[in-house]
């Protein structure tokens, strides 16, 4: 672990020194020092929009996980259901979610409700096609147990198709992590004053570049926890696989 | 009792369709144990996953202790859950562990209580396999693989066992030694055995009554009943055993020889 953060010790540290060496002002890029400390001076008055950024990207992750694999097996069950929802998915799959947000505020206000929609909507297809394609690939030997038992849907979901399909719905579910993170913060960008994105406009506006970097460094931070985190879960999940 | 009266399977491949089985009829008797030999596509897999419905036969109807089920009609699961399957590969779910996976037809199949998880645990003291039983099915050998897939068929304590070339990948010792065991176990709990297998010996060491059966299509060419001394059961290298090898041998053989000629 401690070796990953060798290449960006490094890189910080190589951008503090051309910063310091051009004499680079500070209203057009601040160093890592100048960053890291708007970081810490300014956490408290940052605290809540942290909260919101991370806890609007947590929720609606986990509404997608929910939802992606949920229609996946419904989909995977069902052809009706397959051939009524797979368009509209494929579309949602390749429609950038900073061409619907506007709508979205236009009929939901700036609140969460719109932002929380828009990370549901640009991360859940990606989960379900994964998910749907790891279901598909299950062995048929692996299923025949269950058929041969009459096991339900249910049962045939939870015994077989979910524990043997866990790498690929995690191929979907960790870039679904990426793709919620960039719809929040889209999100905040176009509008409202809540969460790191909407932050990082307004203290650019103002020129205070440390302080709008330190909040593009807080969204990568969590960004890059949450995608590792995603990868260790999955490890620990297939580690008998 | 089973009974499948004029069977016929058609499959469709790529617009086109091909006859596998053709007018199977086929008995089997409370508790008797019937091998069904034949080679390799003859349809034998076919046979009895029509059994235990999870392939429709296309014409004929199946019997299972009086209860009838076709094409049209679906065996009632009362049926269904009178029988066990043992696959030919075990395809024990490497994120549980063997225990679990011997318990899972009791999960699925919603047996619970004390006496069903005894049961478990009796049986896999019986397959030998109480040291492993709490260990991951990746670090078991092929054999024991293949033994904790017969004794997780055999955890509902079902009527009918349906075998499909269970010990066709093991090597020759191994397929001995668990064809023995399965015959004690047989024995034990007088279960109703459809045993398929392309290997002619282990047919003759097994089965109280051979079905041989032949391709394009399927179809059951003869029925040899067996019936081997107490000794000769127990062993490949009897006279008699050697004379049923070498009948249903010779029963092949006509067979492919009229279908070069």
């Amino acid at each position: 672990m401690a070796e990953l953060l060798v290449i960006p010790g490094l890189a910080l540290a190589l951008w503090q020194i051309l910063v310091m060496a051009l004499d680079v002002p500070q209203w057009q890029l601040p160093g890592p020092w100048e960053i890291l400390t708007a970081m810490v001076e300014d956490f408290s008055s940052l605290r809540a929009h942290l909260l919101t950024t991370y806890g609007n990207v947590l929720m609606g992750f986990l509404l997608a996980v929910a939802l992606g694999t949920g229609l996946a097996l419904a989909i995977y069950f069902s052809s009706l259901v397959g051939l009524t929802l797979t368009p509209f998915i494929n579309i949602m799959c390749v429609v950038p979610v900073i061409t619907v947000v506007p709508l979205l505020m236009l009929w939901l206000g700036f609140g969460r409700e719109a932002k929380l929609i828009a990370v549901v909507a640009q991360s859940f297809p990606v989960i379900n096609l994964n998910a749907l394609s790891a279901f598909s690939n299950v062995a048929g030997p692996r299923l025949e147990l269950l058929r041969a038992l009459r096991a339900s849907r249910f049962q045939t979901a939870i015994h077989c198709l979910l524990p043997s399909s866990i790498p690929g719905i995690f191929t979907g579910v960790k870039l679904a992590a990426v793709l919620a993170l960039i719809a929040e913060v889209t999100g905040e960008i176009s509008g409202g004053d809540a969460g790191l994105g909407a932050q990082t406009i307004k203290y650019t506006q103002f020129l205070k570049m440390p302080q709008a970097f330190a909040c593009v460094f807080y969204v990568a931070a969590f960004g890059a926890i949450f995608y590792q985190s995603l990868g260790l879960i999955e490890r620990w999940l297939t580690r008998d696989h | 009792m089973i009974e499948l009266d004029k069977i016929s399977k058609r499959f469709r491949a790529r617009r086109e369709e091909f006859l596998a089985l053709s007018d199977i009829r086929l008995r089997v008797d409370d508790g008797e144990l019937a091998c069904v030999v034949g080679p390799s596509g003859c349809g034998k897999s076919t046979i009895i996953r029509i059994i235990s419905d999870i392939i429709k036969p296309t014409s004929g109807r199946v019997k299972v202790d009086g209860i009838t089920f076709d094409n049209s009609a679906p065996a009632p699961r009362e049926t269904i859950r009178r029988m066990g399957f043992v696959f030919q590969i075990p395809n024990l779910y490497p994120w549980l562990t063997v225990r679990e996976n011997i318990r899972l037809p009791l999960v699925v199949l919603g047996l619970k209580g004390r006496s069903w998880l005894d049961y478990a645990d009796y049986l896999i003291g019986r397959a030998d396999l109480s040291d492993q039983a709490d260990l991951r099915p990746q670090s078991l050998s092929q054999g024991m693989s293949q033994r904790a897939g017969v004794v997780r068929a055999m955890v509902h304590k079902p009527d009918i066992l349906l075998m499909d070339e269970p010990f066709g990948a093991l090597d020759e010792g191994t397929r001995e030694r668990m064809n023995l065991l399965f015959l004690d176990i047989w024995r034990e709990t007088g279960m109703s055995v459809v045993f398929i297998t392309h290997n002619i010996e282990e047919a003759v060491l097994l089965g109280q009554r051979v079905y041989v059966m032949a391709t394009g299509p399927g179809r059951i060419v003869e029925s040899v009943r067996v019936e081997l001394g107490e000794r000769e059961a127990r062993t490949v290298e009897g006279h008699l055993f050697a004379e049923y090898v070498s009948r249903l041998n010779g029963i092949i053989g006509n067979v492919e020889l009229e279908k070069t000629v």
